[in-house]
């Protein structure tokens, strides 16, 4: 029996030593799947007619705020100091992207969302990187 | 006056290596927080991290396993009457 569970019929209290939230939660591969459904949207878009063009706007303006939501986390919650240290454009490409989902609102541009999957991928790589 | 004594066990890995999820801390909490003791953190919850840095009040708190730590790089300095106790034995998980 290991000493430790001796403890259980004392008071033991919890003492919490982790993250807000466990780190393995955390993927940018999110941010991907939103922006790859913008960019799909787009190719869609001019044979769209009516309604359905309505809608499609309305579904690429969602998943485009999705894509800024999903990067913000990943920007405030999951990258710290040291990663800025070992990756010092982070900063500019968070902002770069963030930017670029909101410009992906008011375009029907393919290319536009495309700049923005490249964005993200430049995050994902420093993300697995930063896991290694 | 509160018995010094009290016993925690560890939720999360925040303070790995050093310990480990399960292990159980003996803390005393009659002492001076001095850098580098790890401590006992009292507010909403109990936190155990390690005191980096002291100015006066204002204790700055780090876990040893930086890069899976909320600690004071998030929420800043805590004030020194937060911290309960220091850890003084540890029984491994």
């Amino acid at each position: 029996m290991k000493l430790a569970k001796l403890f259980g019929w004392l008071p033991v209290e919890t003492a919490y030593a982790h993250c807000d939230l466990p780190c393995g939660v955390y993927d940018p591969v999110q941010a991907m799947v939103e922006a790859k459904s913008v960019y799909a949207i787009t190719t869609k878009y001019a044979d769209l007619s009516g309604e359905d063009k309505i809608r499609a706007i309305l579904i690429k303006e969602q998943r485009a705020e999705l894509v800024k939501h999903h990067l913000w986390v990943l920007w405030t919650d999951y990258f710290k100091p040291e990663h800025l240290e070992a990756h010092p454009n982070l900063h500019d490409l968070f902002w770069q992207a963030t930017k670029m989902a909101g410009q992906t609102k008011k375009s029907v541009d393919p290319d536009t969302a495309k700049k923005l999957m490249n964005l993200i991928t430049e995050i994902i790589d420093i993300f697995n990187a930063t896991r290694k | 006056m509160k018995w010094p004594l009290k016993l925690y066990r560890v939720n999360g890995s925040s303070m790995l290596p050093t310990y480990q999820p399960g292990d159980v801390l003996i803390t005393w909490s009659w002492f001076r927080p001095r850098v580098g003791q790890v401590v006992i953190s009292s507010h909403e919850r109990n936190l155990v991290k390690r005191i980096r840095e002291i100015s006066g009040r204002a204790v700055w708190l780090e876990g040893d396993n930086r890069a899976a730590s909320t600690d004071s790089r998030q929420f800043g300095p805590v004030d020194v009457k937060q911290i309960s106790s220091r850890v003084v034995a540890r029984v491994k998980a």
